[in-house]
């Protein structure tokens, strides 16, 4: 929906001492879900057809447009002023008869294309509708994810909709889990005898971004040649464990507490920061091959994770957070304490090789 | 038209640089500084028509850069293309004289209709 919001949209088409004056709106995001009017205006027939050429959302109104400003030349009027409706403009000040006639002609010329403009307003109107349906699928999504998170082992617990897989892909860590349940025995899990302790309830410092943001912000960063695929919670946890150097940043709030990190083994986070700075496949292969990843690979890498970090703060309710600089250690004990018993995470396979994992403390 | 891109990163200085290409900006001169001192003396010496700057930066951070900038009368056009999405940040950037902000991760689509309007 930001997109749609911030695309600048004629209002007014008016005629003021001689000359035309096309304004401008857009919105700004001024935080979240709040936006700012941004009124802007060209002046002079050339400017405003030239830039309704280079819209591609509005680059239908030219033919009407250049009617209005060409065949209604006003008399004794000093100005004229045209709205912008779902069809096209509408005059909303009198224009002279024979003004009214030629404008009239070019609309029944402009015919098909003002059902082709309206055909295409639907069309902006249903993808709109459809990222705004995504958009809450990826909220429901979160929000199914934190609570099973928060409640433990979910799919023992209740039943999962099978329609949001991606819930099963964070991993709920509690102090004594209990063994997960196959689907189809999810609807009557067996209850804990009496005397069982509770299993504490841990809930995630932050909320993990959908798999599918995450998709996205690499492949706007790396190209549409990554290819990614989650992985089953427990073998996220097994590649972190097996790999012998890891790229780690972590996640901190505004008070400077570690909430939560970002890992990669050395292969992903090499194909990752190698494929944004477009190196070639020779040279991240000979990285990988020398587990030496060059200092522009590292930088790459700090961005990469700095662009998912920014996920992690689109998302309501999240602390705010920043990442520190990927760096790439050598050990176990250099990664968080915690990661073993992280609240949640989600696993990433980098499907060349390699992987990522997001973890929340 | 010149159009001045300042990160720390010179990763994120080359991606602003590419997307800027490819939201139909691959005319304007690009220049980049990687800090916000470097930054002030190539404004101070020749405003360019645009700054895109980040925000966390060592030194002098893009919010005091904008700042210094405009208690030193320029008026250049100046938007903040960052990590930082919090309401308070956004504010502050607004209040301080920035056009508009930018949150990562960003598409060529969101460059072209923020820079469009105002270049």
């Amino acid at each position: 929906m930001a997109d749609v919001t911030q695309t600048p949209t004629p209002r007014r088409l008016v005629l003021l001492d001689g000359t035309w004056v096309l304004e401008l709106e857009s919105l700004v995001p001024i935080g979240e879900n709040v936006w700012r009017p941004n009124k802007f205006e060209l002046r002079g027939s050339e400017e405003i057809i030239g830039w309704l050429r280079t819209s591609d959302e509005h680059q239908g109104l030219v033919p009407l447009t250049r009617e209005i400003l060409t065949r209604t030349v006003p008399g004794g009027s000093s100005e004229l002023v045209f709205d912008m409706r779902r069809t096209g403009w509408a005059q909303v000040t009198s224009l002279s008869p024979a003004a009214s006639q030629a404008l009239g002609r070019a609309r029944g010329r402009d015919g098909l294309d003002e059902r082709l403009r309206s055909a295409e307003a639907d069309v902006t109107m249903l993808n709109s509708r459809l990222v705004s349906m995504e958009s809450q699928l990826d909220e429901l999504m979160q929000l199914v994810r934190s609570l099973s998170d928060g409640q433990g082992a979910p799919m023992a617990r209740a039943p999962m909709p099978r329609e949001v897989p991606h819930v099963l892909q964070t991993e709920p860590i509690q102090s004594s889990p209990p063994k997960a349940q196959p689907a189809e025995h999810v609807a009557s899990p067996p209850k804990p005898p009496v005397s069982a302790p509770e299993p504490a309830r841990r809930t995630p410092s932050v909320a993990l971004p959908a798999m599918r943001a995450i998709d996205q912000a690499l492949k706007v960063l790396i190209g549409e040649k990554l290819a990614l695929a989650d992985v089953p919670p427990k073998k996220a946890a097994r590649m972190v464990e097996s790999a012998s150097r890891w790229a780690l940043s972590l996640l901190r709030d505004d008070d400077a507490n570690d909430v939560g990190c970002i890992v990669a083994d050395l292969e992903g986070g090499v194909r990752l920061g190698g494929g944004m700075m477009m190196l070639s496949p020779g040279f991240i292969a000979e990285q990988i091959a020398h587990q030496a990843p060059s200092e522009e690979v590292v930088e790459a890498v700090s961005e990469i994770f700095n662009n998912i970090c920014a996920l992690f703060n689109s998302i309501k309710g999240n602390l705010h957070i920043r990442s520190t600089p990927a760096q790439f250690v050598n050990s176990l004990e250099e990664l968080p304490a915690w990661l073993p018993n992280a609240a949640s995470r989600l696993g990433i396979e980098v499907v060349e090789g390699g992987w990522i994992v997001l973890a929340s403390r | 038209m010149r159009i001045l891109i300042v990160d720390d990163s010179k990763a994120m200085r080359m991606i602003v640089a590419r997307t800027l290409r490819q939201s139909g900006f691959g005319g304007a001169a690009i220049e980049e500084a990687a800090t916000g001192t470097e930054a002030l003396k190539a404004i101070t010496a020749s405003e360019p028509d645009l700054v895109l700057c980040d925000w966390n930066m060592p030194e002098m951070n893009g919010l005091d850069l904008l700042k210094t900038l405009r208690a030193n009368g320029s008026k250049v056009k100046f938007g903040f293309v960052t990590s930082e999405a919090s309401k308070e940040m956004r504010d502050v950037a607004l209040a301080s004289g920035a056009l508009f902000l930018i949150t990562k991760p960003f598409t060529a689509l969101t460059f072209e209709q923020t820079l469009r309007p105002i270049l």
